[in-house]
C-alpha cells in the first residue's frame, strides 16, 4: 500500500514562491504525471515528496503516515534523475546492485533482484559494461533499473526520457508504462511532454506558476479542460482561439465573424469570451458549408499520415489537422467549419471554462 | 484538514542543502585556525612592535616591546623618510613599465600560439624555461651578461656596427634599465601562459559565427576575444604587479640597490634596514605600510573582477 | 538568391567517411532538409557548404560559382548554429548590428535595419537587454536575425529547434517556413527530427553514414521510400516492416509471415504485380501504422494480439503482437481494442515491398 499525498503544501526560495498550497492524493498503483512548462515547480514537488526539500508549510503523507519532516532516508522512495547520476566507475551491473549493497540486503537476494530487473529491462546483456560503452537509451534503463530493484514504497521520476531522440522516447514510454503494470506500484512522473503524458498517465495533474491547476485523466484533461491554460497546453497542435463576447446564450466573435449559440452555459452572466476548437475537430473545404468561416491558406505542413492547415481569416491563423494527404495551394481561398459539438468556452477573464459544445446560431 | 508544522521530536528543521553547509563549515575549521595562525598572528606581531622603539640590541624578547612604546613615532618618521619614498617610487616605476611591456609582449605570444604551427611544442619549451629559473640565479646571469665588456654590449656592436661600450650595472639610469629587462625576460612567459588560457577560452562558436558574418581577423580580436578575456587579463596585471613591487632576487644580486641608492627598490630598502641596521621596529612599520599599499592595488583589481561578476549574477536573477 | 550544386562531395576524417561522393542540387529560394540519425554526415556536409570544413573530394557552387576553395568570410552565408554562438557578452542590439558593424554600414543605417529586424523577429521590447537575459526561445530568435539582416542569399540552419521545448518548437516550425517564403531565400537545414523535416521542407535528402539515400518531396519520401531506412526513419510511429516470404499457391500470390499468418492479396491489388517483380522470395512487407486494417479475429489473414494501448488525445496507438512480429495501428479512438483481445491485421492504403536482403524497394 503506498498512497503519496500532499496537503496544503507550500515552498517558497527567498522571494520566489516555487509551489503554493499544493493538494494531490496519488492512491496506490496509479501511474501519476505532473506536466508543465518549466520551471513551474513539478521538480520541486518530486523533491518535497521525497524529502530532500521541507516544506514551509502542509503536511506530506506517505502510506498513511506523516513524513512531512522526516529524511529522505526514512521514506522509502525511489527516484530516478533527471540526468541519471549513474556511477560512472561502476559497470551497469554494479549500478543496479548498489542500492541494495547500501542497505545490506543478503548476497542472494541481490543477484535475484538484479536479475529479474535487468529481464524486465532488456538490460542482461549489458551488465558487464560501463555506463561511457552504453548508448542513451540503454543508460536510461540502466538508471530505471536501479530505482527498480529496491521495493520501495512508490517510485519518483523526473523526466528520465526527455533527453532521448524521439524515436526512442516511443518506445521508452510504452515500456514504462507496462512496467508500472507489472510492478503494481505507485509511479510519479514528472515530465513537459505532453503526447508523453497523456500516453503514460493514469491520472495527471496540470501545473502553472507553482499551482496545480487541474487534475484528471488524460481523457478528462483532453476533452474538458478546466480553464484556457489547460486547453492551450495540453494538445499539439494547441487548440486555436478566438476573442468573442458572450452574450444571453450567443457568442460573437468579429475577427473572424462568427455567431454561436452556447446551450451549455447556464447561469453564466454576460462577459467578454473566447471560442476555442482543436485543430482535429476542423474540417477546410473548398466548398461553402453551413457555419464556414472563409479564409485562405497560409501554410501547409504534410507529415504523412495527415497534414496541418493553416489557414487565415482576417487577422487571425486558424490551424486545422486533416487526416491523409490533402493538396492545396498556398493562397487558396477555403472554407473552415469548426466541429461544433466540441468547441469549448472560457471567460476570458480568468480563463475558466464555462461551456462546450455550440449551436448554430438561427436566425 | 490541518495545515500544522508540527515537529516530530529529533527531526531535522535543516534541509539537506543546509546540513550540508554546516558540515562543510566544521570540517575547513582546522584549515581556518591555521590561516589565522599564519597570518594574524604576526601580522598583529608587526603592528605591535612598529609601534616601539624595539630593536634586536635591546636584550629583550619581542614582547617585551610594550616598554619602549612609542604609537605612531615609527608612522611619522616613515612619512618624512626620503630613502623610504624614494625607493617607494623607483618601484612603483619599474613596476609601472616592466607590467605593460609584460603583458603585451605576452599577449602578441599568446596570440601566436593559439593556431598550430610547425615546432609548436619545441617552441613551448624554450618560451617557459626562463620562469624556471631561479630568480637569483637569472639575476647573476644577467650581471655577467651588462658587463661593460660583456655580451650584451658585443651584441649592440655587432647589430649597429658602432663599438658600443655601454657602462650598465654602474650607470644610475641604466641599471634601471638592466634590472627591467632582467625582470621581463623572467616573467613574460607567467604573462603569456595566463593570456593564452583566457585566449583559448573564448568559445570557438561564437569565432566562427563572427567570420561567416564578415569579421576579419581584428575585429574578431576586438570585439569577441578581448571583452571575454576581461577577467583574466585584470588577473594576470594584478598578479604581476603585486609581484613586481615585490622585486628582490633579481634586482640585489645585480646591483644591491647601487649605485648609490639609484636602483634601490623598497624590497631592497627593507632587506638593509633590518639586517645592516637593525631597526627592526621600524622596518615593522615599513613593512605595514606597503602591506597596506599591496593590499590596496590588489584590492582595486578584485574590485573590477567582483562588478564584473556581480553585473552577470544579477542578469540571470532578475528575470 | 542562389542554386546550390554538390557534386560528388567526400568528406575524410582519417579512415572515416564521413560523406560520400555526395550530388545534391538546391534550386534557389528552395527549402532543403538534410535528415537522418546521428553521424549520418549532414552537419558535415552542411559545414562543406558554408566552408567551416574543405571537402575531401568534389565541389561546391553556388550558382555557377565554385566556391569549394573560398574561405568562410566571404561566401555571404547565413549560420545558425545548433547552440546558437550568441555574443553573450553584447547586447541583443550589438548582435543584430554585428554584421552590418564590421562591413562599415553607416550607423543611421544600421539603427534602421535592426529595429526592422528586431520587428520581424519579434525582439524590440528586449532590444537593449545584455544577451544572457535571454530566454532560450527568444536567443533562438536571435539567431536568425543575427544571420538573416546580412541577406545572405543562402541560409544553413544546424538543428536549430533541438534545444526549444516540445510546445514552442511546433510554434517555430511554421514561423521559419513563413520566414523562409517572405526572405526568399534558399535555405538548407539539418535535423534528425523526421517531424521537422516533413512540416518545413519543400524537398528532404535523407542520408545514412555519409550516403544519400533518398532526395525528394515530403510525400515523396513519404509514400515512395526507395529503401527500407527511410521507409523506417520517415513517420511516426515508423512504418511496420514485417520479414516474410513470397509464395506461390494455386496460380495465386501469397505473402508468408510464418506462424502468424498469410496475407493474399487480391487480382488487381497492385501488390500482386509487385510481388512478381521481386528479385527473390524473402521480402520485408512494409505498411504504415495509419494504413493498418483491424477486424475482430477471423481466422484467416495475419493474427496478433493487442498488448498496449495508448491514448493520445483524439487518437489511439495500438501495440499488437504475434510470432516473430510486432505491429503498431493508429487510428481514431473509435477502434474498440483491449489488451488481450486477438485481431486480424491487414492493410487498408499503400503497402511497400523491400529486399531482404539489399533493403531496396521492390518496384
Amino acid at each position: 500500500m503506498a498512497q503519496l499525498e500532499l496537503h496544503g503544501v507550500s515552498k517558497r526560495y527567498g522571494n520566489i514562491v516555487a509551489v503554493e498550497d499544493i493538494d494531490i492524493t496519488v492512491p496506490d498503483n496509479e501511474f501519476f504525471c505532473i506536466f508543465g512548462p518549466p520551471a513551474c515547480g513539478k521538480t520541486t514537488l518530486l523533491r518535497l515528496w521525497l524529502g530532500l526539500e521541507m516544506p514551509d508549510s502542509g503536511e506530506i503523507i506517505i502510506n498513511g503516515q506523516a513524513m512531512t519532516h522526516q529524511p529522505p532516508a526514512a521514506r522509502n522512495l525511489s527516484m530516478v534523475f533527471q540526468n541519471l547520476a549513474l556511477f560512472p566507475h561502476m559497470t551497469a551491473g554494479q549500478n543496479l546492485r548498489f542500492p541494495l549493497v547500501e542497505r545490506k540486503v543478503p548476497e542472494t537476494e541481490i543477484a535475484r533482484r538484479v536479475a529479474q530487473v535487468a529481464e524486465t529491462l532488456h538490460i542482461t546483456g549489458l551488465l558487464n559494461k560501463v555506463p561511457a560503452h552504453l548508448s542513451g537509451g540503454e543508460r536510461q534503463r540502466v538508471a530505471i533499473g536501479r530505482s527498480l530493484v529496491r521495493d520501495p514504497a512508490a517510485y519518483l521520476m523526473d523526466e528520465p526520457i526527455s533527453a532521448l531522440d524521439a524515436r526512442l522516447r516511443e518506445e521508452m514510454r510504452v515500456e514504462l508504462s507496462r512496467l508500472q503494470r507489472e510492478l503494481k506500484h505507485t509511479l510519479i512522473y514528472v515530465t513537459h511532454d505532453q503526447e508523453e503524458a497523456m500516453s503514460v498517465a493514469d491520472r495527471m495533474c496540470i501545473m502553472d506558476g507553482g499551482r496545480v491547476v487541474q487534475v484528471g485523466t488524460p481523457d478528462e484533461v483532453y476533452n474538458f479542460p478546466e480553464t484556457v491554460y489547460v486547453a492551450e497546453f495540453v494538445g499539439s497542435p494547441p487548440i486555436n482561439l478566438i476573442d468573442g463576447r458572450y452574450e444571453k446564450g450567443r457568442f460573437t466573435a468579429t475577427d473572424p465573424a462568427l455567431t454561436v449559440g452556447v446551450p451549455d452555459a447556464k447561469n453564466q452572466p454576460d462577459c467578454d469570451a473566447v471560442i476555442g476548437f482543436r485543430p482535429e475537430d476542423i474540417q477546410v473545404n473548398r466548398e461553402v458549408g453551413p457555419g464556414a468561416i472563409s479564409a485562405n491558406v497560409y501554410e501547409l505542413e504534410p507529415l504523412g499520415a495527415y497534414a496541418i492547415v493553416d489557414v487565415q481569416a482576417g487577422e487571425r491563423v486558424i490551424r486545422a489537422q486533416i487526416p491523409g494527404q490533402p493538396q492545396f495551394e498556398l493562397g487558396e481561398p477555403v472554407h473552415v467549419t469548426p466541429n461544433l459539438d466540441r468547441c469549448h468556452f472560457f471567460e476570458s477573464a480568468g480563463g475558466r471554462r464555462f461551456g462546450t459544445g455550440a449551436v448554430a446560431a438561427g436566425g | 484538514m490541518t495545515t500544522s508544522t508540527t515537529t516530530v521530536t529529533g527531526a531535522p528543521e535543516l534541509s539537506l542543502a543546509q546540513q550540508g553547509v554546516k558540515l562543510g563549515r566544521w570540517m575547513t575549521l582546522p584549515t581556518q585556525l591555521l590561516l589565522v595562525f599564519i597570518f594574524a598572528f604576526p601580522g598583529a606581531m608587526i603592528i605591535y612592535v612598529s609601534m616601539s622603539w624595539w630593536g634586536p640590541l635591546d636584550g629583550v624578547p619581542w614582547y617585551y616591546a610594550y616598554e619602549s612604546l612609542n604609537w605612531f613615532d615609527n608612522y611619522a618618521e616613515l612619512l618624512e623618510d626620503e630613502r623610504f619614498w624614494g625607493s617607494m617610487w623607483r618601484t612603483f616605476i619599474i613596476m609601472i613599465v616592466v607590467v605593460p611591456v609584460e603583458f603585451f609582449l605576452g599577449l602578441g605570444l599568446a596570440i601566436l600560439f593559439v593556431d598550430n604551427f610547425a615546432l609548436k611544442r619545441v617552441f613551448y619549451s624554450v618560451l617557459l624555461m626562463p620562469m624556471m629559473v631561479v630568480p637569483a640565479v637569472a639575476g647573476y646571469m644577467f650581471y655577467i651578461l651588462f658587463q661593460s665588456n660583456g655580451p650584451i654590449n658585443q651584441l649592440l656592436s655587432l647589430i649597429t656596427g658602432y663599438e658600443i661600450d655601454l657602462v650598465w650595472l654602474s650607470d644610475p639610469d641604466n641599471a634601471f634599465i638592466a634590472i627591467m629587462v632582467a625582470d621581463i625576460w623572467q616573467w613574460t612567459p607567467l604573462m603569456f601562459l595566463i593570456l593564452l588560457a583566457g585566449l583559448l577560452g573564448v568559445p570557438e562558436d561564437q569565432l566562427k559565427a563572427a567570420t561567416l558574418l564578415g569579421a576579419n581577423w581584428a575585429q574578431k580580436f576586438w570585439r569577441i576575444a578581448l571583452p571575454k578575456m576581461r577577467i583574466v587579463m585584470v588577473i594576470a596585471l594584478v598578479i604581476r604587479a603585486v609581484e613586481a613591487f615585490k622585486l628582490f632576487d633579481v634586482m640585489y644580486v645585480m646591483t644591491k640597490g647601487g649605485p648609490g641608492v639609484a636602483t634601490e627598490t623598497i624590497s631592497v630598502y627593507i632587506y638593509k634596514v633590518t639586517f645592516l641596521e637593525l631597526e627592526w621596529s621600524y622596518v615593522s612599520a615599513i613593512g605595514f605600510a606597503v602591506l597596506m599599499f599591496l593590499t590596496a592595488l590588489g584590492g582595486i583589481g578584485i574590485a573590477i573582477l567582483a562588478n564584473a561578476q556581480k553585473k552577470k549574477r544579477l542578469a540571470d536573477v532578475v528575470d | 538568391m542562389s542554386s546550390i550544386e554538390l557534386t560528388n562531395l567526400t568528406k575524410r576524417f582519417g579512415d572515416l567517411v564521413a560523406v560520400k561522393d555526395l550530388d545534391l542540387s538546391i534550386k534557389d529560394r528552395e527549402f532543403v532538409a538534410l535528415l537522418g540519425p546521428s553521424g549520418c554526415g549532414k552537419t558535415t556536409t552542411m559545414n562543406m557548404i558554408a566552408g567551416i570544413e574543405a571537402p575531401s573530394g568534389g565541389s561546391v557552387c553556388f550558382d555557377t560559382r565554385d566556391i569549394t576553395h573560398t574561405s568562410m568570410g566571404k561566401r555571404g552565408v547565413g549560420f545558425v548554429f545548433q547552440n546558437y554562438a550568441i555574443f553573450i557578452h553584447m547586447s541583443v542590439y550589438k548582435n543584430l548590428a554585428f554584421g552590418l558593424e564590421v562591413a562599415g554600414t553607416p550607423r543611421a543605417e544600421i539603427d534602421r535595419q535592426v529595429a526592422d529586424m528586431a520587428k520581424l523577429m519579434r525582439l524590440t521590447r528586449q532590444i537593449n537587454w545584455p544577451a544572457e537575459r535571454l530566454s532560450v526561445n527568444e536567443l533562438q530568435r536571435l539567431a536568425i536575425g543575427r544571420s538573416a539582416i546580412i541577406k545572405p542569399n543562402i541560409f544553413l540552419l544546424d538543428e536549430p529547434l533541438s534545444n526549444l521545448d516540445a510546445a514552442f518548437r511546433a510554434e517555430m516550425r511554421t514561423e521559419l517556413k513563413h520566414l523562409q517564403h517572405e526572405l526568399q531565400q534558399t535555405m538548407v537545414y539539418v535535423t534528425h527530427d523526421q517531424l521537422e523535416a516533413m512540416s518545413m521542407a519543400d524537398r528532404i535528402a535523407v542520408m545514412d553514414l555519409g550516403v544519400l539515400q533518398q532526395y525528394g518531396s515530403p510525400l515523396d519520401v513519404y509514400n515512395r521510400p526507395t529503401n527500407r531506412f527511410v521507409a523506417n526513419f520517415i513517420g511516426a510511429p515508423s512504418m511496420n516492416l514485417l520479414d516474410c516470404r513470397i509464395v506461390g499457391e494455386n496460380g495465386a500470390t501469397k505473402l508468408d509471415f510464418g506462424e502468424a499468418g498469410s496475407l493474399t492479396p487480391g487480382n488487381d491489388d497492385p501488390l500482386t504485380q509487385i510481388c512478381q517483380r521481386a528479385q527473390q522470395d524473402r521480402v520485408v512487407f512494409g505498411f504504415r501504422p495509419e494504413d493498418v486494417k483491424l477486424e475482430p479475429d477471423g481466422g484467416g489473414g495475419l493474427s496478433m494480439k493487442v498488448t498496449f494501448v495508448e491514448r493520445i488525445g483524439p487518437r489511439s496507438i495500438i501495440h499488437l503482437e504475434g510470432p516473430g512480429h510486432e505491429v503498431k495501428a493508429v487510428g481514431d479512438n473509435q477502434i474498440p481494442a483491449r489488451i488481450g483481445d486477438i485481431m486480424r491485421v491487414g492493410s487498408g492504403g499503400l503497402s511497400h515491398l523491400f529486399d531482404a536482403d539489399t533493403g531496396r524497394r521492390v518496384e
